[in-house]
């Protein structure tokens, strides 16, 4: 029950801060997972600057006073719009709009039924039923500890304890802020240390990512492309299993990937609120576990590149966007200098310089890539089914849509997982090639890919039928979706027209 | 019955459709589990106690071959090539069963992945032990039962099937019991799953099978969109291919996670902390009983075996927020987990003695759930 009120908390929160940002889907359905995404970021950048840069206690009031500040701001801003507009229409001019509204969106209409109906019928079925188990056991299960070191879950508790000696805060710099501090908030508002809370806090994260996945599509008109990212998302066997756990692997790939949903939504409608929605969402991922900062940095470097390269092409550069994802790392960055100096705050960072530094000077213990490298093409990607079938799928969908890919926005949000695929890459088979040879960390890394990889594929295959079936051809195919949804579709036919129109 | 408004050719499209799904289910249905498996022989009881670890407190009575078990004890009979084995057992206590294999010329890692466990319920139940996917399985391979844990087990009958002279139903059924298996949720699960076998006796993975039969599909689905409709359709092959793909390998996933997630809903935290440490009830029974019985403020201390972190730190983990302390023998002052927090010796308030090699002075037993695991208070 304490876990509810913190989540309808935190959620309420995130809204605020998405409307006071004037961001949000469009669409209520799809706001509210988003809300905690968001709401839990804030807490996750906030709690730690105002706990150890301004040295306020963690303790009911100030917790209340972080997770009420966004709703209050969002109402003071709402009665000053409401003033203006009031005062506007006094003066006889045009109707006031409202300050919190979202910018931008152009009007897509909902649907809500996928099509045809007895083909994701059993798709959502199948959705339903492995989120229902993974709840189940997720909430069933008590934390696991992880070896002889560390124990994932105990993060929280240190900050429920709030004494924080210098063993503590190494493990907040280790743990990240939203993994430490997200379950604490329904521990501090009732008295009580829940160690379930830990769980709950991880399957929120899941429920609003898939909730997102096939809110957002089909508020967008393309509940297809919702549901089978979905699908695709849970027929991942290590995801699953790692969302039922108190590790932060999961959290990490789904704040990724609900990052690159909308990054994929940015290459379909090219609506600037859905790329600053993606660089807020990277923001937030770098906040979880150590590696969370080099791993939201790829995508996001490919994001701002890309922003980049339609500024060079006429669109004005969006600084506001790139501040939703310089914000949250800077008070990620101070909250953590603040708890553990700057040479403790980072400790991935010094990590990996550490292990190039080796690779470099070829003092590195482990010097088998070839060996390293089968293992990581062939059986972690390929054999083992921890990744299920999705980079059998990926490899072809790639292979088939290549054209279309190349030439089309596609090719954006595919990079960014290409930039997240390189990390793993480089990290498995030539920085710590130890724990790729023993399984020790290759699978549950690639988790960062696998995650933004399904709704991606997902996404780019559901897009594709779409376009196939409105391009012209000498049979019409009877039965197929029809009328609605065509500008999201991929090019295939409009491009090979175009070519036989060039000479 | 379809509805009158449903038009001919949709339903032809759904018969085809249909038709893909069964042809899925054909696909795994080779592989059914115990399939054609034939008759379990009766086991004698005194082959079982011959297999008996020498420390362990045994006899065979009218009731069965009963065991004493406090800590971690074995069975090991003398017997070769065993396939499965039926117990039919009664339990008092916290009891996980573990089974493996010897094999030789194979290490002999019992709980390595896929560790192979069970925890018996309470009062009577039959267990089936399917040898064949334990690690290292083969005709010459001896069985081997652990029990760990607190308790008192009563063996009433044992059935067993062993090995079958007909060598290719012998690698069928081995490849049916491997294909079947649940997942086996262990220390290194958060790690990897077992990996995916179609047939483990002709080492071909699962997810060569199911990409050849999603190629397969897009060839046909390309084919025969050019001649139906004039122009190849590769989006829907793909989209087509790709369904089927992860439609096998989602069912595979609910054949292997089902039986292994824990799905009964346990709406009390302690009920869960008591009842749901898979892996080692004791464990759990033992952080609940300890949760129950000590205050919100007492200072607490783990004395666990040196090399065994697991019960140590999970002990410590689950008396949050009490302070609490790794206690190691020599050690004056003691750490938390990872290090963090102390304790001297003369600050504790109580212990938690969880099969510990030493008995730290001055604390009197206040609970327990045997001889070596139990909850002391400071002597006054």
């Amino acid at each position: 029950m304490s876990f509810l009120v913190a989540a309808a908390l935190v959620a309420l929160a995130g809204l605020a801060v998405l409307r006071i940002l004037r961001l949000g889907s469009g669409h209520p359905a799809a706001d509210l997972p988003l809300a905690w995404l968001v709401g839990s970021g804030w807490v996750a950048a906030v709690v730690p600057v105002a706990r150890f840069a301004a040295g306020l206690p963690l303790g009911r009031p100030s917790l209340l006073v972080v997770l009420l500040a966004p709703p209050a701001a969002w109402a003071a801003l709402g009665w000053r719009a409401r003033r203006a507009a009031a005062a506007e229409r006094a003066g006889a001019q045009a109707g006031a709009t409202s300050g919190a509204g979202r910018e931008g969106a152009p009007g897509e209409g909902a649907r809500w039924l996928p099509r045809p109906l007895w083909v994701f019928i059993p798709i959502a079925a199948y959705v339903v039923i492995v989120l229902a188990m993974t709840l189940l056991h997720g909430a069933n299960t008590p934390t696991q500890t992880d070896d002889g070191e560390r124990v994932r879950a105990f993060a929280p508790m240190l900050a429920f304890e709030d004494g924080w000696p210098p063993e503590a805060r190494a493990i907040l710099s280790i743990a990240g802020p939203l993994s430490t501090f997200v379950p604490v908030v329904g521990w501090v508002l009732s008295g009580t240390l829940d160690h379930f809370h830990v769980n709950y806090a991880i399957l929120a994260d899941l429920v609003a990512l898939v909730a997102l996945t096939v809110a957002l599509a089909s508020s967008r008109g393309a509940p297809e492309r919702g549901w089978a990212s979905a699908f695709g998302l849970l027929t991942l066997p290590l995801f699953v299993f790692h969302a039922t756990s108190t590790y932060s692997d999961a959290v990490l790939a789904m704040r990724v990937g609900a990052a690159i949903l909308f990054t994929v939504e940015y290459a379909r409608r090219g609506d600037r609120a859905d790329a600053r929605l993606a660089l807020l969402l990277l923001g937030i991922a770098a906040m979880v576990k150590r590696e969370g900062e080099l791993v939201a940095a790829a995508p996001a470097a490919v994001l701002v590149l890309w922003l980049v390269k339609e500024a060079r092409d006429g669109r004005p550069f969006p600084w506001r966007s790139l501040a939703l994802l310089v914000a949250p790392l800077m008070l990620c960055a101070t909250g953590k200098i603040a708890a553990a100096g700057l040479l403790g705050a980072f400790p991935m960072l010094a990590f990996m310089a550490e292990q190039a530094g080796e690779v470099v000077t070829g003092t590195a213990p482990v010097q088998v890539t070839h060996e390293v490298a089968t293992l990581f093409f062939d059986r972690a990607l390929f054999r083992l089914g921890d990744q299920g079938m999705l980079y059998w799928i990926a490899a072809a969908t790639i292979a088939v849509r290549a054209r279309a890919i190349v030439r089309g926005r596609e090719l954006w949000p595919l990079l960014a997982v290409g930039a997240l695929f390189g990390e793993v890459l480089v990290s498995s088979v030539f920085l710590v090639p130890e724990f790729t040879l023993n399984h020790g960390t290759v699978h549950r890394a690639l988790l960062v890919v696998s995650v933004p990889l399904a709704l991606w594929t997902a996404s780019t295959i559901a897009d594709a039928v779409r376009a196939e079936a409105h391009a012209p051809s000498t049979a019409p195919a009877k039965g197929a979706p029809g009328g609605e949804g065509a500008e999201d579709a991929t090019r295939p036919a409009r491009r090979r027209a175009r070519r036989r129109r060039r000479p | 019955m379809c509805p009158p408004s449903v038009s001919a050719p949709r339903l032809r499209a759904r018969g085809r459709a249909w038709t893909c799904v069964l042809a899925s289910v054909a696909v795994l249905a080779p592989a059914r589990p115990l399939a054609a498996e034939p008759g379990l022989r009766p086991l004698g009881l005194d082959v079982l106690q011959d297999g008996v670890y020498q420390g362990t407190i045994h006899a065979l009575g009218p009731d069965g071959l009963e065991l004493s078990v406090e800590g971690t004890d074995s069975i090991r009979p003398p017997l070769h090539g065993v396939q499965v084995m039926e117990l039919d057992v009664e339990v008092e206590g916290f009891l996980l069963l573990t089974w493996a294999v010897r094999t030789p010329g194979v290490e002999y890692t019992p709980f390595g992945p896929p560790w192979r466990h069970l925890t018996l319920a309470q009062g009577r139940s039959t267990v089936r032990l399917d040898f064949r996917i334990a690690k290292g399985w083969a005709t010459s391979s001896e069985p081997q039962i652990g029990l760990t844990g607190s308790g008192r087990l009563v063996v009433r009958a044992a059935r067993w099937l062993p090995i079958e002279s007909d060598v290719a139903r012998l690698l069928a059924a081995y490849d049916r019991a491997n294909f079947w298996a649940p997942e086996s949720i262990g220390h290194t699960t958060i790690n990897f799953i077992t990996p995916a076998i179609w047939s483990e006796s002709r080492g071909v993975w699962l997810s060569d099978v199911v990409a050849a039969l999603a190629a397969a599909v897009f060839v046909v689905v390309l084919a025969a969109t050019r001649l139906r409709e004039g122009r190849p359709r590769p989006a829907l092959a793909m989209a087509l291919a790709a369904l089927l793909a992860s439609s096998l390998w989602g069912a595979y996933l609910l054949v292997r996670f089902l039986p292994a997630f824990d799905l009964r809903p346990t709406p009390g935290r302690e009920e869960r902390i008591r009842e749901n440490y898979s892996l080692a009830p004791d464990l759990g029974a033992m952080a609940a009983l300890a949760r129950q019985k000590l205050g919100p403020a007492e200072r607490v201390g783990i004395v666990a075996r040196q090399r065994d972190w697991f019960a140590s730190q999970t002990l410590c983990f689950n008396l949050a927020p009490r302070p609490c302390v790794i206690v190691r023998q020599g050690e004056e002052v003691h750490r938390g987990i990872s290090g963090v927090g102390s304790l001297r010796d003369d600050e504790l308030d109580a212990i938690v003695f969880f099969r510990g090699e030493w008995t730290p002075p001055g604390f009197q037993r206040i609970a327990g759930i045997g001889p070596i695991r139990w909850l002391g208070r400071r002597r006054p």
